[in-house]
């Protein structure tokens, strides 16, 4: 059978479109994790013994759905006591030594929003690689120094991810207008900072997971070492004439130059859709085709 | 066989080896950390990280969501 590349392997492959897996995986964890359905008659935020566990993702705790709480909004809390955070921190841990940005790809709901503003046919922008390494200074800055020294989750009070599951429906179902007279001149902010990741999600790959995102950031450092990762057979990739990967990536990665830099949060549409079938899922293990090519290269080259 | 082909399957001989053994060692630092982030979330809960996270997860943080008292 023949293998199509390029525009064909596009045109092929359009005609079959199916929901992706890794959007499946999103929808169930924001119904798992937004599953207080009591709220949406009470308007009561769940009080239970669930909200002691974390999602490795950013869902507001805040939100009367939610069953979990926010590890974002949990470390800044430990931070605001000047407590060291060994739950938080072994679980941010242990999530990204497993799987690392996969949890993402396949479970934020946050992300999932941010996917399905960029079904809107418009303009589409790249965004520039430094832009990348805001997150960093967000989670440095605003979720560890700003926590620590003023006693307050800052980054809470400015994640659009907090106002679109807690703030707006909060004011939404207000029956006495107590919570309503409570708006002011920071839930407006708030709107606007949700407007500019909404604005810039349409226009731009995941925009705010790329660039504002503290969790993010914590994962992206576990990336390369994570025992999930991707693996691309160089014999079989017919980059750059193909560029299929590339093109598919939600994160706007280079699959083919590295697919397990700090951006990749392991969607696997690339494994899935690849028409060479070069890229691979696999647990970590040396390269063995990368010592195989280095070794010969060595004996051919006569050096001892 | 000349001294040159002796040296070269010495090293391909060395190189097979480190092969296998690096596959070990990254499989078992991987273990390792987790083991240690595990220890970590074990030990946050004995003293107490969960409870402290559940309590503060039931109270509506309405600064947080931008609703001023």
């Amino acid at each position: 059978m023949p293998v199509l590349y390029g525009v064909a392997a596009v045109k092929k492959r359009r005609k079959k479109q199916r929901i992706a897996r890794y959007r499946i995986g999103q929808i169930i964890a924001t119904i798992i994790t937004l599953g207080h359905a009591p709220a949406l008659w009470t308007g009561n935020i769940y009080q239970g013994p669930l909200k002691s566990a974390c999602v490795p993702i950013l869902n507001c705790w805040g939100c009367p759905l939610s069953l979990f709480s926010c590890p974002i909004g949990a470390l800044q809390h430990f931070f605001n006591l000047h407590l060291f955070p060994f739950y938080i921190a072994g679980f941010f841990g242990a999530v990204g030594m497993l799987v690392g940005r996969m949890v993402c790809g396949w479970l934020c709901p946050f992300g999932l929003f941010q996917d399905l503003l960029q079904k809107i046919k418009t303009v589409k922008l790249r965004l520039p690689q430094w832009m990348t390494y805001i997150k960093y200074a967000v989670l440095i800055i605003v979720a560890g120094f700003l926590a620590w020294f003023t006693m307050e989750p800052w980054f809470c009070k400015v994640c659009p991810a907090g106002i679109i599951e807690a703030g707006i429906p909060l004011v939404l179902i207000d029956k006495t207008g107590d919570i309503r007279a409570l708006v002011g001149w920071l839930f407006w902010t708030k709107i606007g900072i949700l407007l500019f990741v909404v604005v810039f999600s349409i226009l731009i790959k995941r925009f705010f997971c790329r660039v504002f995102c503290p969790i993010g950031a914590i994962y992206s450092v576990f990336n390369r070492f994570s025992l999930v990762h991707l693996h691309v057979e160089k014999g079989k990739c017919r980059q750059p004439s193909c560029g299929y990967c590339a093109m598919i990536c939600p994160m706007d990665i280079n699959v083919y130059e590295n697919p397990n830099q700090k951006e990749c949060i392991r969607c696997l549409e690339c494994v899935k859709k690849c028409p060479s079938v070069a890229v691979s899922l696999s647990f970590q293990k040396p390269d063995l085709a990368l010592i195989r090519a280095e070794k010969n290269s060595t004996l051919s080259r006569g050096v001892v | 066989m000349n001294k040159q082909e002796k040296d070269s399957n010495f090293l391909l001989l060395a190189l097979e080896r480190i092969e296998q053994d690096l596959g070990r060692l990254i499989h078992y630092v991987i273990i390792f950390f987790t083991a240690i982030f595990l220890a970590s979330i074990i030990y946050g809960g004995m003293l107490g990280d969960f409870v402290e996270t559940e309590t503060v997860g039931s109270v509506m943080c309405l600064s947080c969501m931008g609703l001023q008292q």
